[in-house]
């Protein structure tokens, strides 16, 4: 686990105080062990429409998703569904097809390729 | 008397011992320090609308638009800063290297002036086409992969436009501020002139020349496993998961740049100094917001709850004459405030209808108290308040709609790439400060917290307590406060339903 150093003030706090607000849409419960071979999978608010924005929110499987307003791929965004895989950007023709491609058997209920 | 207001993106006050620096480093911040003891420190300055175009617009409109509408342009029914003191026959000037302003969503904010200088190429400025493959290791510090792709907004421009950079010089702080030494230099023959100097530094990337690079870290700065552009996000996690050699690389890097900035920024104070402009002319150097470099273990400008960090912001000013010349100032001021005390220190009528109030007051000495409560917050997300001691971050509802209200249908959120058509859109007078009819249509709602949260900033600076649930009393009282403001406001119908406040 990272450590960080702490100055007087605090304002370089360890980083679990601000896990519990961490907007994390979907993920195991906070003092569940995570499954550290599952990726976390980001994707950003202007990327996908509400069903799919529904779809990734109400996900509960082994991977941990996030939901960024902006992940700074914009022109990547502006011309295609994507998600952030880790540290990866992958694109496809939807964020289901995306997803299947990489944990097919987590697919999001609901979603369609 | 004349005004020079000058904006330094990004600057986490923080990093400056005039606030009690709490960093790691023994920062080399020299200028600002001598500004610091010859002006008024504002101990209790917080930013408004953020990220970067909202401050602006609050900078140099007096609209505190959060509560209405995201990053975009100016309004028709505003009243830009430099077109009221052209109004009033004062000279204006604008010094940039801070190229959202010429970028798609956000026009408005230079036509007014009699002149402007655009320094070009920071970030992802559309500049230089060439070389097609530039610096590789440039191209790995700042996390390029597609170094051909031709979407908008590639990492890719910032290495072809640094490309022919040599000499420290030839960055981009260098440049604004010998251009604004510069002008002060050759305009001396106009009586009254208005000269706004918008830094993009400190913002990333926290690429920086010698000797800032290695001013702060024994690492070799051209490492190409070293980034100087961490994406946004939690540094354990996702694609902005950094370990502590490289977090602490990147703390050195945006150190550097702040003693960049401050050495350049030592030209213009120079100048000041030489051609003895400090009888006749009001300076004012503040910033837009801090950034997270791994504080509450964030990175960037995320989707982070509004700690103090982004938000608690520095705000220097000096006003001829003043008697708080050199002294701290302890009442709460916000961002937006900065319209109002430029519009009155030219001369100039202040507009009506802004949510700007102007700092003369406190300046004269003719009060020590400003405004009871300062809101601040991105559009969209959650609304967020300070009295100065405690500060109320409050969570909203993403099921509940919330709209944006413009005259120009924006992206919501991606605001950098071209509008798209707002196909739900229906027109009205939905404003309280501007009587013209305007685009209503509805945007995505976030939250960057589940429950609201409550730190008492003056023993708590840090806010590593939330004391939510063990100070009731204030936690109460803080949330009515922000009800009372947003009342005073004329906050949106919808802003309350979705904070889960009584209207």
């Amino acid at each position: 686990m990272m450590r960080f150093l702490v100055c007087d003030t605090g304002y370089m706090m360890n980083e679990r105080q601000d896990t519990m607000h961490h907007r994390t849409v979907a993920q195991c419960p906070a003092d569940a062990p995570a499954d550290a071979t599952a990726p976390t999978i980001s994707y950003c608010l202007s990327n996908v429409d509400d069903a799919t924005r529904h779809m990734l929110q109400t996900y509960d499987g082994a991977c941990k998703v996030i939901e960024e307003c902006c992940l700074q791929r914009c022109g990547y965004c502006y011309d295609e569904p994507f998600l952030v895989v880790d540290d990866q950007l992958v694109r496809g023709s939807s964020h289901a097809a995306i997803f299947q491609t990489l944990a097919p058997a987590e697919t999001p209920k609901g979603s369609s390729p | 008397v004349n005004v020079i207001f000058i904006s330094i993106d990004s600057l986490s006050r923080h990093f400056l011992d005039m606030y009690g620096q709490t960093v790691e480093f023994d920062m080399e911040i020299p200028n600002l320090r001598r500004f610091a003891q010859k002006a008024a420190t504002f101990e209790r300055h917080y930013s408004g609308s953020l990220p970067c175009m909202p401050a602006r617009r609050e900078y140099w409109a007096g609209v505190q638009e959060f509560l209405w509408r995201p990053w975009g342009p100016m309004e028709p029914f505003d009243t830009p800063l430099a077109r009221t003191a052209r109004r009033a026959g004062v000279v204006t000037q604008l010094v940039t290297d801070h190229y959202h302003l010429f970028q798609h969503g956000s026009h408005g904010y230079y036509e007014d002036y009699h002149g402007f200088e655009f320094i070009r190429g920071h970030e992802y400025d559309a500049w230089q086409t060439a070389p097609r493959d530039p610096d590789p290791v440039l191209l790995r510090q700042i996390i390029e992969n597609d170094p051909h792709g031709l979407v908008f907004m590639q990492r890719a421009a910032y290495a072809r436009n640094v490309a022919s950079f040599k000499a420290e010089e030839d960055y981009f702080a260098p440049k604004v501020f010998r251009t604004t030494a510069d002008w002060l230099r050759r305009n001396q023959e106009h009586s009254r002139w208005l000269l706004v100097v918008d830094s993009f530094d400190v913002h990333e990337p926290f690429h920086c020349p010698e000797p800032y690079a290695s001013m702060y870290t024994t690492e070799d700065p051209r490492d190409p496993t070293l980034i100087n552009w961490p994406w946004y996000g939690r540094i354990d996690s996702g694609q902005s998961k950094m370990d502590e050699r490289q977090l602490a690389f990147v703390r050195a890097q945006f150190a550097g740049k702040v003693t960049m900035v401050d050495r350049w920024l030592g030209e213009v104070l120079d100048v000041l100094d030489q051609q003895q402009l400090w009888d006749t002319t009001m300076v004012i150097v503040t910033t837009d917001h801090g950034h997270y470099l791994g504080e509450h273990g964030w990175m960037g400008k995320p989707t982070a709850p509004m700690y103090n960090v982004l938000t608690h912001t520095p705000l220097f000013v000096w006003y001829p004459g003043s008697p708080v010349m050199g002294k701290r100032v302890r009442a709460l001021t916000s961002a937006v405030d900065t319209y109002a005390t430029m519009t009155e220190a030219l001369g100039c009528a202040p507009p009506a209808h802004t949510h700007s109030r102007s700092l003369l007051p406190l300046l004269r000495g003719e009060t020590d108290h400003h405004r009871d409560w300062a809101v601040y917050g991105y559009w969209g997300s959650t609304v967020n308040i300070t009295d100065g001691e405690y500060t109320y971050l409050q969570p909203c509802r993403e099921d509940l709609p919330v709209y944006v209200y413009s005259t120009m249908m924006m992206n919501p959120h991606s605001w950098f790439t071209p509008p798209l058509p707002q196909k739900d859109a229906v027109a009205g007078t939905f404003l309280p400060y501007a009587d013209s009819p305007v685009w209503r249509y509805p945007g995505k709602s976030y939250t960057r917290h589940l429950e609201p949260m409550l730190f008492n900033v003056l023993d708590d600076p840090g806010q590593s307590r939330d004391l939510r649930g063990d100070d009731r009393t204030n936690e109460a009282r803080m949330r009515d406060l922000l009800v009372a403001a947003l009342r005073e406001l004329e906050a949106p119908e919808e802003q309350f339903a979705r904070l889960g406040l009584p209207r």
